[in-house]
C-alpha cells in the first residue's frame, strides 16, 4: 500500500493537427502544481526526461521566468549527445507554459510549444501542442525522423519527438 | 512520407481516403457518395496515386480505386514511435509524481508532529 506506483487510465495520445501542429496529450495521477514542478525543476526533469530505454540525462537547465533560456542534453545509449533549447514567453504557475524549442542541429527551425495543465478530482491532463513555422518544416521534421530510421539517428528523431513537448 | 501528408492535407483527399478504407470505389461511385465533380475527383485520384496511397484495378468496364496499405503504415509507424518515447517519459514522470506526493505527505506528517511534541 503506497508504495505502488499510481498509473493514469489514460495512455499517451498524439495527434497531428491542421498543417503544422503536432499535439500530445496525458493525464497524471497528481494535481497540477505537482506536475508544474515535476515539467519546471531540474532536479525532477533530471529524472524523467531522458527515456531509460533509449539513453541518460547529461544536464538540465532551466530559468523559469518569462524571457528565462532552458537547455536539457541527453546522451543516447550509442553515444549520440542531443541537446534541446529555448526561451520561455509565458508561464502561469501551474496551468500554462508557453516556450520556443529549438534542436541543436537547426537552429532556425524553433517550434512554438504550448503546455496546459487542467485539474480536476486530483488528477491532472496535460496538452502539448507544437507548432512549427510552417507546414513545410513540420513535414520535413517528420520525413527526417522517418528516412533516418530509428536506431541510427536517434538525434534526428529526438528532435521531432521533443518538438512535440 | 512528406508526399503522404501533403497528399492527406487536403480535405476532400482525406474524405476519398476515408471513404475507400470500405473498399475499391470508380470513380462515379466516389464522386456520388462525397457530392463532389467527377473531374475533381479524378484530379484527388491522381495526386492520391502519385503519393501511392491508391492503386487502380480494372475491373469489366470501370476502372476501380483501391487504398493501399503501405503509406499509412508508415505514417502510423512513425506516430507510433514518438507516442511511446513520449509515453516511457511520462512513465517515469509518473514515478517521480508519487515520490514527490510521499514527500509532501511526510513533511506534513513531520509538521503535524511537531506541534504535537
Amino acid at each position: 500500500m503506497g508504495e505502488q506506483i499510481e498509473r493514469a487510465d489514460d495512455g499517451t495520445v498524439m495527434a497531428l493537427h491542421g498543417d503544422d501542429e503536432v499535439v500530445i496529450t496525458r493525464t497524471f495521477a497528481a494535481p497540477a502544481a505537482l506536475v508544474f514542478e515535476a515539467l519546471t525543476t531540474p532536479e525532477l526533469v533530471r529524472r524523467w526526461w531522458a527515456p531509460r530505454s533509449r539513453g541518460t540525462i547529461v544536464s538540465v537547465e532551466i530559468d523559469r521566468r518569462v524571457g528565462g533560456a532552458w537547455r536539457y542534453v541527453m546522451r543516447t545509449h550509442d553515444g549520440h549527445e542531443v541537446g534541446f533549447s529555448g526561451r520561455f514567453l509565458e508561464i502561469d504557475a501551474p496551468t500554462r507554459i508557453v516556450n520556443t524549442e529549438v534542436f541543436d542541429p537547426f537552429p532556425d527551425l524553433p517550434a512554438t510549444v504550448t503546455v496546459t495543465l487542467s485539474e480536476r478530482d486530483g488528477r491532472t491532463t496535460m496538452t502539448s501542442r507544437s507548432r512549427y513555422p510552417s507546414k513545410e518544416v513540420r513535414d520535413m521534421v517528420v520525413a527526417t525522423g522517418m528516412e533516418g530510421g530509428m536506431r541510427e539517428s536517434m538525434a534526428q528523431l529526438d528532435a521531432v519527438v521533443t518538438s512535440l513537448r | 512520407m512528406i508526399e503522404t501528408l501533403r497528399a492527406l492535407a487536403e480535405p476532400n483527399r482525406l474524405r476519398i481516403v476515408e471513404l475507400l478504407r470500405a473498399g475499391p470505389c470508380a470513380v462515379g461511385a466516389i464522386g456520388e457518395a462525397l457530392d463532389l465533380r467527377q473531374p475533381q475527383v479524378s484530379k484527388h485520384l491522381q495526386v492520391l496515386r502519385s503519393a501511392g496511397l491508391v492503386d487502380v484495378r480494372p475491373n469489366a468496364q470501370q476502372r476501380l480505386y483501391a487504398l493501399r496499405g503501405e503509406p499509412l503504415e508508415a505514417l502510423n509507424a512513425w506516430t507510433e514511435q514518438y507516442r511511446q518515447l513520449w509515453d516511457e517519459r511520462f512513465t517515469q514522470l509518473d514515478g517521480v509524481l508519487e515520490d514527490m506526493k510521499r514527500d509532501q505527505k511526510k513533511r506534513k506528517k513531520e509538521r503535524r508532529h511537531g506541534r504535537a511534541d
